[in-house]
């Protein structure tokens, strides 16, 4: 059984700001307060531990609507069950800063 | 204002993107540019779009770092390398050129009398004149044998001219000299540039040293991960064995040349000090 990837605090933050509906990289960092160089490299190594899987909208849509296409994110099984774990031993992005914070 | 602005911020993204490997530069150029899009229409003020637009570095950064063995185009052939390196010491030199006293410095250095003095100081122990383009040679001298020293005591197994094929043959020692030649150029101009903004010799001397010493570092390093018959460099890396198991089987990584001359193995977790990278001929010679 594999093991679950250690997260920092932000990086749950993140999948928590994705898990509630902002799945765009602006989104992100209007809803975690972070910065978009932080926030795109815990997006990059989330998504190589297949917490969360990248997307690009369709591209007919866009053009359609003279926008580009944007990339967003959602989580996948794994990213969920991890989020759930999480909830469930208390341990969410705040709890854990704040146990940080509190040594 | 703010279309000066936008352009500035997608040069921005192109430039970093030179950072990120090759195979995701192009999406990845994309999905910054498409981001800063709906930014800049999200009623943000300017600042925090310059904010958000900054992040832009610390992710090609990021990206870099996740992928260090994918090479970039910039330096995968010899001539695209020694390209790059003049480049940027163009850049480094027109930097230099916007003090007064660094000009004065670098016309005398073009002269036939920088050359003589260079010359005259490698063979006797100098010292002791005041004149700038003296002390200028002196400390090229000074900074380049200190650098070599360092580099040679703290990477024994960089002894290109004993262990590695690579440098066998005209062709890979002359594009060692070129690449130091264009790195060094680079490195004195952008010391010469620091040392005048900061009005500070020390700083000159600093930049020197440490420019110098990871120069040959990174010169060596990258000539020994160059295919000896094209001097490109070899790519597609891929990893045999365990680090955890080293004696079941050894822990290698192999690279193949672009071109199909052969793979070069470098051990990963090697038992033995001062491991040597092994070059595999595979038989095609053009």
């Amino acid at each position: 059984m594999t093991e679950a990837p250690k997260l920092s605090p932000k990086a749950v933050l993140v999948l928590e700001a994705i898990s509630l509906g902002h799945v765009y990289g602006y989104s992100i960092m209007l809803n975690t307060k972070l910065q978009s160089g932080t926030i795109y490299p815990i997006l990059s190594r989330l998504e190589r531990d297949e917490l969360i899987l990248s997307r690009w909208e369709k591209r007919g849509r866009a053009e359609e609507e003279q926008r580009p296409a944007r990339k967003y994110y959602r989580l996948t099984r794994d990213g969920v069950r991890l989020l759930r774990k999480l909830d469930g031993a208390g341990t969410t992005a705040e709890s854990v800063s704040a146990g940080a914070g509190g040594r | 204002m703010m279309k000066a602005a936008a352009v500035a911020q997608n040069f921005l993204i192109w430039g970093c993107g030179l950072i990120v490997p090759f195979p995701i530069r192009l999406e990845w150029i994309e999905q910054w540019t498409s981001e800063m899009w709906y930014v800049r229409r999200a009623n943000a003020r300017a600042g925090d779009v310059w904010q958000f637009c900054l992040g832009v570095v610390p992710d090609a950064v990021a990206i870099r770092q996740a992928h260090p063995d994918e090479v970039s185009t910039l330096i995968r052939s010899p001539w695209a390398c020694l390209a790059f390196l003049s480049l940027l010491a163009i850049f480094a030199f027109l930097g230099a050129v916007l003090f007064p006293e660094t000009r004065t410095v670098l016309a005398s250095s073009m002269s036939l009398r920088f050359v003589k003095l260079f010359l005259h100081h490698w063979m006797a122990t100098g010292g002791g004149q005041s004149d700038v383009l003296e002390q200028q040679v002196l400390l090229l001298k000074l900074t380049f044998m200190t650098a070599c020293v360092i580099t040679l005591i703290s990477s024994a197994k960089h002894r290109l001219m004993v262990h590695s094929p690579n440098v066998r043959g005209w062709k890979s020692l002359t594009f060692l000299v070129a690449k130091l030649f264009a790195g060094g150029a680079l490195v004195y101009f952008f010391a010469l540039a620091g040392g005048e903004a900061l009005n500070n010799f020390a700083v000159q001397f600093g930049i020197l040293v440490a420019g110098f010493i990871l120069l040959f570092r990174w010169s060596f390093v990258d000539h020994e991960k160059r295919c000896p018959i094209c001097l490109q460099r070899v790519c597609s890396p891929v990893e045999f064995g365990r680090p955890s198991c080293p004696l079941l089987s050894v822990n290698v990584r192999e690279y193949i040349c672009p071109l199909g001359h052969g793979v070069l193995q470098m051990q990963e977790s090697p038992l033995l000090e001062d491991p040597v990278p092994h070059w595999q001929h595979m038989g095609i010679d053009r």
